[in-house]
């Protein structure tokens, strides 16, 4: 019997992987071959990790120095 | 600040350096990279066409492949090789839990996988990773303050922390489900033990990401432990194809696996003494012993089956030698009941009793034709019978084959006149003379293959050739070579096997002739085997005659 969703399935599979690859392909374009992100050296400008997950996981807040 | 000034390793490979701090972490990593890679590549080589083989294969690989890109955030003095291997773990971490979902959903709806809804909504939680993924919301920038050496995450991982968890919450539901729904207790356990694994390597996982951003202070050494949550899953998968087969991987295969387990503890000898080795090594040890212990249930229980075997077939040669015995008692005395009968009916037709009526006469004649044909055939199954047991004995003479080809032909001649079957001989220039039992090689190999090339020949021709073979066969000596050829209904293949075994029918040759015991080749390869000869038979196929060649020593 005839199941269109198995080349549909299929169809979004190849999409997936492609997708996948473009993805680390930018990625390795912009961290190594252009090296544009930001180099932090001086300990006043980092940036304390992000975490918005905190308070929907009912952790409280450690990360912050002050 | 220059990053010259904090005196990092250059790495060889990406991995081999002096920045990472504790041979430990070679081997949280090394440990879980291999066996994950062996067991990926086993599972796929037993069964590449299996959508679970072939999902669990892309698992390992995934796994394997973080594994190594995580190594090279800790030993790696590049900060552009850190930031793209940190940024390109983000997307494999979350494959890793969008393969062991669908590895759960075709375990758990047995083979069928997710619907395209479901599909949809797991490729849905990639879209934001993959168009995010090369930006700052992935890893908002790098870290030398103090020679930090790492990257600073941004909200695109705790989205994926996030996404990790409801696929947990996702794979937990579906194997509740399936397990409720599946009836076969066989393949509720083997999904149970699956999904066990699958969920105690992913929390294992996802626990370490969650543990070092709340509890300990980013602090990336504690990563490590969260990598001992797959040999955890190795555990449960060769528990798994050892009492389920649920990936069709062999014994031998399970067995390997457990070599592997072993050599990683072994590898734990060549650390430096540190105390969470020592942890390690009692986990891993109890790991081993839970794969021995299984191994060593499945081993006996084959000693147990091979016994059984062994006895039975100590059995059934008995009962064999006590069916022989009695099919040889039976024979001989049928062979008497026939050997009287055959006297009695040749005395009327050969006149003993005087003139008898035609119709008696007539039926004295038929009936001696079907006694002796039944001699012959009791004859066959008790020599037959005597040569399996060793009990023959040849009377050793020096006779002429050539006589006796030409005495067997004259004899058979009127079977193939009745037929309308040309027979020709033809007999080559030379001496024919060899040493064996002559009575039995007449009667049993030249009376039975000239026979049997009228019996299954409808109609052409029977040749019958007698040559001296220069053949190889028996060595460096001239030999004697009989062949019977005929253009009868020929030996396929199939048939060509069993030609010469015991009983050995052919399996249209019954049509021919009816009267066939499958014992006449049988009995014509041992007798030319005993006086040091070979026969063989060769035939293109079914209806394009065959050819029979027997090849004896010359004297």
């Amino acid at each position: 019997m005839h199941h269109p969703s198995h080349i549909s399935q299929k169809f979004l599979v190849e999409l997936f992987a492609i997708a996948f690859l473009a993805c680390l392909l930018l990625v390795w374009y912009t961290t190594i071959v252009k090296k544009d992100y930001f180099l932090f050296t001086d300990p006043e400008t980092v940036p304390a990790p992000t975490d918005f997950l905190a308070p929907i996981l009912g952790f409280s807040e450690n990360t912050d120095q002050e | 600040m220059d990053p010259l000034s904090c005196g990092w390793d250059t790495a060889r490979f990406l991995i081999f350096s002096g920045n990472v701090f504790a041979p430990l972490i070679y081997y949280s990593h090394l440990g879980p990279l291999l066996v994950s890679a062996l067991i990926g590549i086993v599972v796929l080589i037993n069964d590449p066409r299996a959508l679970v083989n072939r999902a669990l294969f892309v698992l390992t690989a995934a796994f394997s492949v973080w594994v190594y890109f995580d190594l090279v955030l800790w030993a790696s003095e590049k900060s552009e090789y850190i930031m793209f291997f940190w940024s390109a773990m983000l997307p494999i971490e979350l494959l890793i839990y969008a393969i062991c979902w669908y590895l759960i959903v075709l375990l758990a709806r047995q083979g069928k996988g997710p619907a395209s809804r479901e599909w949809l909504i797991a490729g849905a939680t990639f879209v934001p990773v993959f168009l995010f993924a090369h930006t700052s919301l992935n890893l908002l920038g790098y870290d030398l303050t103090d020679c930090d050496r790492e990257a600073i995450e941004g909200p695109l991982w705790q989205y994926v922390y996030l996404v990790e968890l409801l696929f947990i919450a996702w794979i937990v539901g579906i194997a509740t489900k399936g397990y409720r729904q599946i009836s076969e207790p066989r393949v509720r356990n083997q999904l149970l033990l699956i999904s066990s694994g699958i969920v105690a390597f992913l929390f294992a996982f996802s626990a370490g990401n969650i543990l070092i951003s709340y509890f300990l202070e980013v602090d990336w050494s504690y990563e490590q432990y969260k990598l001992f949550g797959m040999p955890i899953l190795v555990a449960f998968i060769t528990y798994s194809a050892i009492r389920f087969k649920t990936f069709n991987l062999k014994v031998i295969t399970s067995q390997a696996l457990v070599v592997a387990v072993s050599v990683l503890v072994f590898s734990l000898l060549f650390l430096r003494t540190i105390e969470n080795v020592r942890i390690i090594a009692v986990l891993t040890v109890g790991f081993v012993a839970i794969l021995g212990y299984i191994l060593i249930k499945n081993v006996k229980k084959e000693i147990e089956q091979r016994e059984l075997i062994e006895k039975q077939e100590k059995e059934l040669e008995v009962v064999n030698k006590q069916q022989e015995n009695l099919l040889h008692f039976i024979s001989h005395e049928v062979k008497g009941y026939l050997t009287e009968s055959q006297a009695g009916f040749a005395s009327i037709v050969e006149g003993d009793f005087g003139a008898v009526p035609d119709k008696v006469m007539e039926m004295s004649k038929s009936a001696l034709a079907s006694v002796r044909r039944g001699v012959r055939t009791v004859m066959e199954i008790l020599d037959s019978s005597n040569l399996k047991k060793g009990t023959v004995s040849y009377k050793k003479q020096t006779f002429d084959l050539k006589e006796t080809v030409l005495r067997m032909v004259e004899h058979l001649k009127r079977g193939a006149e009745e037929k309308h079957l040309a027979l020709n001989v033809s007999i080559g220039d030379g001496n024919y003379t060899m040493e064996g039992d002559e009575e039995k090689i007449r009667q049993h190999v030249v009376r039975n293959l000239v026979d049997n090339a009228i019996k299954y020949t409808p109609h052409g021709t029977v040749k019958i050739s007698l040559t001296h073979s220069p053949s190889t066969n028996l060595g460096a000596q001239k030999s004697i070579r009989f062949s019977v050829q005929d253009s009868g209904v020929g030996i396929t293949d199939e048939d060509k096997i069993k030609l010469f075994t015991e009983g050995g029918h052919g399996k249209d040759s019954i049509k021919t002739n009816v009267h066939s015991t499958g014992y006449g080749l049988f009995i014509a390869k041992q007798i030319v085997e005993a006086h040091g000869g070979t026969i063989r038979a060769e035939s293109d196929g079914a209806g394009r005659g065959s050819r029979f060649i027997v090849e004896f020593p010359n004297k």
